[in-house]
């Protein structure tokens, strides 16, 4: 196993007798293995030490709480209460149950066709969650190709994926998804393929530049004179160093996403048949309820921005954590 | 009375793993017209003490207890407003980099009138003149006195930055690293500058640095600091030739030197690195890593004892002192127990080493060219259709053998890294050729198949340990990142290979090592990583850019030693390049010394650095402090700044600077010849006619540009 260079042999020779390549041999065999195992459990270590740093942050202890009572409320509550979102709940008395305050059974309240607000809360907290994450997601996704390749090629590569970010950057939200919806076609797949098509632009800026310092250092010059190719370096040393970075933008983007979403589906361009918070906000709109059934507007809308503050808060603690003049102390 | 008397100094930080000890029990004087000298390695409390003395702690650092009286205040707890008036014109000082220090939107000028007004209530007129004054004291022309920062060079802004520093003449000058991080011939001159500028004014002085060859030719006492704690002090001969204290006598062993009589004893490294200092507990600091330590030295923190006249040292054994002096001077005292096991591998290695070496083929360089296209705006562009050219490397040829090192050495700028990096084809060769047998290295693609098999032949290490290394990848993941690229091995032969690379770079045992990150090493550990991976694919040559440069020194001979180890066991070839001419010598076979991408000197080692031929290798070689108190070295003194390397006019790059400048160096370039009877080549007209120089070698020159 020589190389064929007919130097000096590195590699331990097999013969008998040969206690080093011997005692190099068994040491192999007695380490463990690394596996999936390790992997995960390095990354659970690295995610405790991240959640203990940011716990430091009294604010992100309360971003921390809140998001945990949101993933609880979005999880198990829609399994509790059964109810459909879309179902009319009915009195004692066989009416519908409309346009009810908050009381001890409905405790956020009912709408003008007897709806119980609750379920369809906790029904909105879990696609809060959902477009939140697929929308940041994906476009986190896009940025993080664009901003790699246009930070690693350089030259003509970062020229042009550069002016194309700029460009997308001019492009105003709103108008854009109105004319976007209008032609594809309202409805919360089209929302998320929207928010992911404009959220990718401030990462992959952020990314590139972050790409631009790290390929300058040394251990990436040390890679490509070990011979690694360009594929290679992007994705296996540039990329790990570049997650933290991504990690903090897909969690302001959830925050984001979701208040985007709201809009839209406030503004009508939402699906009518799933219950978001934006959704229940438009329904209270067009059925003119807005002054009138005051817990129809302020639940929904006090759960979006607690929401969103949670992320925020939270993702402010992590940045604090990732930061590397804040970490291993 | 001395005019500074720190007394039983000790500061804390305070950290969230708990307090930081980083200076205790500091005790010393500085006597008006006295030249102190601090050294220790890097962490060892040095730079604290220079900031308690001027009461710029940061902000988690306090005075834990001591004093620090100077002219009947005690520093370490006088009130801000006192201390403002004390600092910069009772004590100043000189930082590392000037370029930070200074605000580089005012003028040089301005910023040191400035210093002058605010503490003296004076005319413009009658500040101004003060700083022309200081800066013709530093040896500035008073014509610079209004450039901006960025107009002067490294080593005038350092000594614009010691003209402030002398503005209000102060009672106290502290240099602290003042010339880390400028070339060897300046920082030569401004270490003289300084020593003349305490001799003939009578001042006080301390210059702190890891530098010891330094601390001997300039200074009258030494601190020696690890650690916190004062290890020994004393008038600088006493100290340094006539050392107790077991760890300046491994510091000795460390340092390298460019003196013969100094070589003749190897480099010895002192092992394991200091400690940690968060609540540290009793005992000698030191006897972690000290081969004379007892168990009453891990116990029993040592007092400083008297052991001459007006000498100290902290250790529990200065009567021993004769067995440790002795016994120091030898490599198995100091190295421990693992760095032996290894010789069984260089035996197992050499069985099919020698076969056939003779005839392997070596790295030839002729004539390399690397230029660097110059940023330029458009409309320049548009007026010049000559693109112009930074030329960092120019024509230089060298052939490097296996099982041999040729130390390429020169100031930066110079061309050296360059001319590493674009024979490990990191850079594109803009001419000649690099040669590997057969294969044409310069005209590989940068990627490919024909390059990876190179890139297994040849290796780099890089200068910078702490960025070579991928912070998310374990130790073993480096080692084994070249392997899987190469496509060698299953998983468990990789392995072996990895633990195998790890043993023969003295990490041991190897299983302790590879699951750890880079930051859970020290410096040198991870350099000797950065080996490892270097010679896991088992190349033919190396290419190393500084390697040590930046490790403390106690650990810079280790990896020196290292690096020699392997050339000779597993018949590398090493291309060593460095700035550090003293470490030349304890390693390299043959040195190369460059100049604004020419090399202008080559040959044995042992000649070049005893009898440099050309003017430039002479300055370069007289500029290099020795480590010896005893030894007076001739100081030859450059005028004038390198010259730029873009687009240079003809002749030889060396002719503005030449004390010996002749009319034809101006118009022909020198080509590099062993003049005869002579051991080295050089490139000087000094040693052989124009005439001689072929056709070949002389670059064509324009009519009309002759000066």
């Amino acid at each position: 196993m020589a190389g064929e260079g007919a130097g000096a042999s590195l590699a331990p020779s097999t013969g008998t007798g040969d206690s080093v390549a011997e005692r190099v041999a068994r040491a192999a065999a007695a380490r463990p293995a690394p596996g999936p195992r390790r992997w995960l459990m390095e990354r659970a270590a690295w995610a405790a030490g991240t959640l203990r740093i940011a716990w430091s942050d009294h604010l992100a202890k309360v971003g921390i709480v809140m998001l945990v009572l949101f993933l609880l409320a979005a999880g198990i509550g829609p399994e509790i209460r059964t109810t459909p979102p879309f179902e009319s709940v009915t009195l004692e008395d066989g009416r519908i149950a409309k346009n009810l305050p908050p009381s001890r059974a409905y405790p956020a309240g009912t709408n003008r066709l007897g709806q119980d607000l609750l379920v369809q809360l906790l029904h909105g907290a879990r696609m809060a969650i959902f477009v939140g994450l697929l929308a940041a997601g994906g476009g986190a996704i896009i940025g993080t190709l664009v901003g790699l390749t246009a930070g690693y090629y350089g030259r003509l590569v970062d020229q042009t994926l550069m002016r194309v970010t700029d460009v997308a950057l001019a492009i105003p939200f709103l108008p854009f998804a109105l004319v976007f919806l209008a032609l594809f076609g309202p409805g919360l797949r089209n929302i998320v393929i929207i928010l992911a098509l404009l959220f990718w632009r401030s990462p992959a800026r952020v990314v590139r530049s972050q790409v631009l310092t790290l390929k300058e250092r040394p251990y990436i010059q040390a890679a490509r004179a070990g011979g690694a190719g360009n594929v290679r370096i992007m994705f296996v040393h540039l990329l790990p160093n570049l997650l933290p970075l991504i990690f903090l933008y897909v969690a302001l983007g959830i925050g984001g996403a979701v208040s985007a979403e709201a809009s839209v589906s406030f503004l009508g361009f939402g699906d009518p048949l799933t219950a978001t918070w934006g959704q229940i906000l438009n329904s209270a709109f067009t059925a003119g309820a807005m002054r009138t059934a005051w817990w129809w507007v302020v639940f929904p809308g006090l759960a979006l921005t607690l929401f969103v503050t949670s992320i925020y808060l939270v993702s402010r603690g992590y940045e604090e954590a990732v930061n590397p003049r804040l970490r291993r102390m | 009375m001395p005019l500074l008397d720190v007394r039983d100094l000790s500061i804390r930080y305070a950290t969230r793993a708990g307090d930081r000890h980083a200076a205790t029990d500091v005790s010393f004087t500085l006597d008006p017209g006295h030249y102190l000298g601090v050294v220790g390695e890097s962490g060892c409390g040095k730079s604290t003490i220079v900031k308690a003395l001027l009461g710029i702690l940061p902000s988690n650092g306090r005075v834990h207890s001591g004093q620090v009286l100077f002219d009947g205040t005690d520093l370490a707890r006088a009130d801000e407003s006192r201390l403002r008036q004390i600092r910069w014109r009772r004590i100043s000082l000189v930082t590392q980099s000037a370029m930070n220090a200074l605000d580089p939107v005012v003028s040089i000028g301005e910023q040191i009138v400035e210093a002058i007004r605010t503490h003296e209530r004076g005319a413009v007129g009658a500040a101004r003149a003060r700083a022309e004054e200081t800066f013709e004291m530093v040896g500035l022309d008073r014509s610079r006195l209004f450039d901006f920062p960025h107009q002067l060079s490294g080593g005038m802004r350092q000594r614009a930055m010691i003209a402030m520093a002398l503005a209000l003449d102060p009672d106290i000058v502290i240099g602290d690293e003042p010339t880390t991080g400028l070339d060897v011939i300046m920082q030569d001159q401004i270490l003289h500058r300084l020593k003349r500028l305490q001799a003939e004014q009578h001042r006080a002085m301390m210059l702190v640095t890891h530098n010891i060859a330094a601390v001997t030719e300039n200074c009258d006492r030494v601190l020696v600091m690890y650690a916190g704690d004062v290890m020994e002090y004393g008038a600088t001969a006493d100290v340094f030739l006539d050392s107790f204290n077991p760890y300046t006598l491994g510091l000795r062993n460390a340092f390298p030197s460019i003196r013969k009589t100094e070589v003749e004893r190897s480099l010895i490294s002192i092992p394991g690195a200091p400690p940690g200092l968060i609540e540290p507990g009793p005992g000698c600091r030191f006897a972690a890593r000290c081969p004379f330590a007892e168990e009453r030295c891990h116990a029993e923190t040592p007092a400083l004892v008297q052991v001459a006249d007006a000498h100290v040292s902290r250790c529990h054994f200065p009567e021993r002192v004769a067995e440790f002096r002795e016994r120091s001077t030898l490599r198995a005292t100091w190295e421990p127990e693992g760095t032996r096991q290894r010789q069984s591998w260089s035996t197992l290695a050499g069985n099919d080493a020698a076969v056939a070496e003779e005839h392997a083929p070596s790295l030839v360089v002729e004539r390399l060219q690397t230029y660097f296209p110059v940023r330029q705006s458009l409309v320049g562009s548009v007026i010049t259709r000559r693109r112009s050219h930074v030329h960092a490397v120019d024509g230089v040829s060298f052939e490097l053998k296996r099982g041999r090192v040729i130390g390429l050495a020169g100031e930066s700028g110079c061309g050296k890294t360059t001319t590493g990096m674009t024979i490990a084809r990191l850079y594109e060769p803009t001419g000649g050729t690099i040669r590997l047998g057969d294969l044409d290295v310069g005209r590989l693609r940068s990627s490919g198949g024909r390059t990876r098999a190179f890139r297994r032949r040849v290796q780099v290490i890089f200068q910078d340990p702490y960025g070579s290394l991928n912070p998310r990848f374990t130790v073993e993941q480096t080692v084994e990142e070249v392997l899987k690229v190469h496509g060698i091995g299953n998983a468990d032969e990789r392995r072996a290979r990895v633990l195998h690379a790890l043993e023969l770079v003295d990490l041991l045992p190897a299983l302790d090592y590879v699951e750890r990150y880079p930051h859970q090493l020290s410096g040198g550990q991870r350099q000797r990583v950065a080996i490892a991976r270097a010679i896991a694919l088992e190349p033919d040559f190396l290419i190393a850019d500084e390697p040590v440069s930046m490790l403390d020194v106690s650990v810079q001979a280790g990896i020196l030693n290292l690096l020699r180890t392997l050339v000779d066991e597993l018949n590398i070839g090493l291309l060593y390049v460095t700035h550090d001419l003293s470490t030349m010598r304890h390693i390299c076979d043959e040195v190369a010394i460059m100049y604004v991408g020419k090399v202008v000197e080559h040959g044995p080692t042992e000649e070049v650095l005893t009898r440099p031929q050309h003017p430039y290798a002479k300055a370069l070689v007289a500029a290099v402090p020795v480590p010896d108190p005893r030894y007076r070295r001739d100081r030859v003194a450059l005028q004038g700044e390198v010259p730029s390397a873009v687009d240079p006019p003809p002749g030889c790059r060396f002719a503005s600077r030449c004390p010996q400048v002749m009319d034809v160096c101006r118009r022909e370039t020198p080509a590099l010849r062993v003049p005869p009877g002579g051991a080295q080549a050089v490139a000087c007209y000094l040693f052989h006619d124009a005439s001689e120089d072929g056709a070949r070698d002389r670059r064509a020159v324009p009519a009309g540009s002759h000066a």
